[in-house]
C-alpha cells in the first residue's frame, strides 16, 4: 500500500470537506454509486 | 467531515475471476481469469449477512463474469429472502444461453447493469476475442428488456471512433440509457499500464465531437462518469452536462459510501487496486463491528486520506472542487496533475 501511495504524484494537504460529486438522479433518495443500472425512470 | 464515522452504503461483489471475454483494456488482467478463483457460496453468504449487520441494503456483483459463477442462482434466492437488493453488472452473453436464461429469470438479480463492449461482429472479436456477437446481442436484449435497464461502456483507445455506434447499438439492443464509463489505468507486473487508455485531452474533444450524434442516438438518455478533471472541459460544455442530468462524478472511494470485496473475502477501496488490500474476512475481521473498527482505524484512515488528497494545489481554490474531486486519483499514478489540471 506504501509502493501505491508513493507512485501517487498528488499533493499530500487533505481537504477539510471532502467533495460529495454531482449524481444524475432526479429521485434523490437513490445512493448506490455504482455502474448505472439505468433504472430511468428514476433518473431522468 | 474527514472524522466521521466512516460506515458505508453499498458494497461490491466480485464473486470470481472467471470471465468468458478477454477485454484487451480490462482492468483485471493482471488476475489471469483464473476460474479457481471465486467466492464459495458459504463465504458469500457470510459476507451478506455481515453486510446487512452494518446496514448495507444493496450490493453490486462483478466478476470476471458474475453469471459464470456457479452458485448465483442459490445466491439470489438467500439474498432475496434477507431482502437485500443485488445489482448484476455482465457482459450479458450468458443470457444468450436459452437454459441458463430460463432458469436464471426465475431468480434474477433485483436489477441488472450491461457492460456493453462492442457493436458489430467484427469490433466485439477484435477488442474481447469472442465470436458469438449474435449470442451476445441475444442475452444484451434479454436483459434489457427484463430488467428495462440501460447500458454502460468503458470508453477507450479501441472505440476511440466508434462511440456513436455503440450507443445506437445500445438502444437498438433495447438499452434505456447508455453510462459512459472512461478506461483507467491498469496495473501489470509492478508497473501501470495505459496502453487502452486515451489522453485526457483527447477523450474530451472526442466526446465533444460526438456530443450531438450520441444525444440523437439516445435521446439524451446518456451519462459521463468522469474520470478526467472538470477542467478538462469546457466549462460551458460542464454545465451544459449538469445541467440534462448527464453528469456523473466522484467514486465511491472519493466519498468513502462503498466498499469492495475480492473473491477470496479480501476488501479493497476500488476494485481496480486488487493488488493492494485493506484486510481479509476472517482474518482481519469476522463480523460487522470488526469491519468498521478496520475502515475507521488509523491506517486504513491514512490510505484513503492519501487518494482523497488535492491532487493540485489548483483543486484548492477551484469552486468546481465539491463536484469534480480532480478526477479519479489513478489517474495520477501515470499523470502528474500539475500538467493535465487547468483549472478553470
Amino acid at each position: 500500500m506504501q509502493r501505491l501511495i508513493e507512485m501517487l504524484k498528488m499533493t499530500s494537504e487533505k481537504p477539510d470537506v471532502y467533495p460529495e460529486g454531482i449524481r444524475p438522479y432526479r429521485n434523490q433518495s437513490a445512493t448506490i454509486d455504482c455502474a448505472c443500472s439505468g433504472k430511468c425512470d428514476d433518473c431522468w | 467531515m474527514r472524522n466521521d464515522l466512516v460506515i458505508p452504503k453499498a458494497a461490491w461483489l466480485t464473486l470470481n475471476r472467471a470471465c468468458n471475454f478477454r477485454c484487451k483494456w480490462c482492468y483485471a488482467q493482471e488476475t489471469d481469469y483464473n476460474s479457481d478463483e471465486q467466492l464459495s457460496l458459504d463465504q458469500a453468504q457470510d459476507i451478506v449477512e455481515l453486510l446487512i449487520s452494518i446496514g448495507v441494503k444493496s450490493i453490486l456483483l462483478l466478476g470476471g463474469e458474475p453469471t459464470l459463477w456457479p452458485w448465483l442462482i442459490e445466491f439470489n434466492c438467500f439474498c432475496n429472502e434477507k431482502g437485500i437488493e443485488t445489482v448484476i453488472v455482465t457482459n450479458a452473453m450468458r443470457f444468450g444461453n436459452n437454459r441458463y436464461w430460463e432458469e436464471y429469470k426465475n431468480h434474477p438479480n433485483t436489477d441488472c447493469g450491461v457492460s456493453l463492449k462492442s457493436y458489430s461482429a467484427e469490433s466485439l472479436k477484435r477488442d474481447t476475442g469472442v465470436t458469438s456477437f449474435g449470442l451476445v446481442t441475444k442475452g444484451i436484449k434479454r436483459a434489457t428488456d427484463f430488467f428495462k435497464s440501460g447500458a454502460s461502456v468503458t470508453y477507450n483507445k479501441l472505440c476511440e471512433n466508434s462511440l456513436v455506434d455503440i450507443a445506437r447499438y445500445a438502444m437498438d439492443c433495447g438499452a434505456k440509457s447508455l453510462n459512459v464509463n472512461f478506461c483507467s489505468p491498469t496495473f501489470k507486473g509492478n508497473g501501470v499500464d495505459i496502453e487502452y487508455m486515451l489522453p485526457p485531452h483527447v477523450i474530451a474533444s472526442n466526446v465533444i465531437r460526438d456530443y450531438e450524434d450520441l444525444c440523437r442516438a439516445t435521446d439524451g438518455h446518456i451519462v459521463f462518469s468522469m474520470r478526467t478533471p472538470l477542467c478538462n472541459w469546457p466549462e460551458d460544455f460542464v454545465k451544459e452536462l449538469e445541467l440534462k442530468n448527464q453528469l456523473m462524478t466522484v467514486c465511491q472511494l472519493q466519498k468513502r459510501s462503498g466498499i469492495v470485496f475480492d473473491c477470496d473475502g479480501s476488501i479493497m477501496m476500488c476494485n481496480g487496486l486488487f493488488n493492494y488490500l485493506l484486510g481479509k474476512y476472517r482474518k482481519d475481521f469476522s463480523n460487522g463491528e470488526e469491519l468498521l473498527t478496520l475502515l475507521n482505524n488509523e491506517q486504513t484512515s491514512s490510505y484513503y486520506d492519501a487518494l482523497r488528497s488535492y491532487p493540485s494545489e489548483k483543486c484548492k481554490s477551484c469552486k468546481w472542487y465539491g463536484k469534480c474531486a480532480g478526477g479519479c486519483p489513478l489517474m495520477w499514478l501515470v499523470y502528474n496533475p500539475e500538467e493535465v489540471i487547468k483549472g478553470f
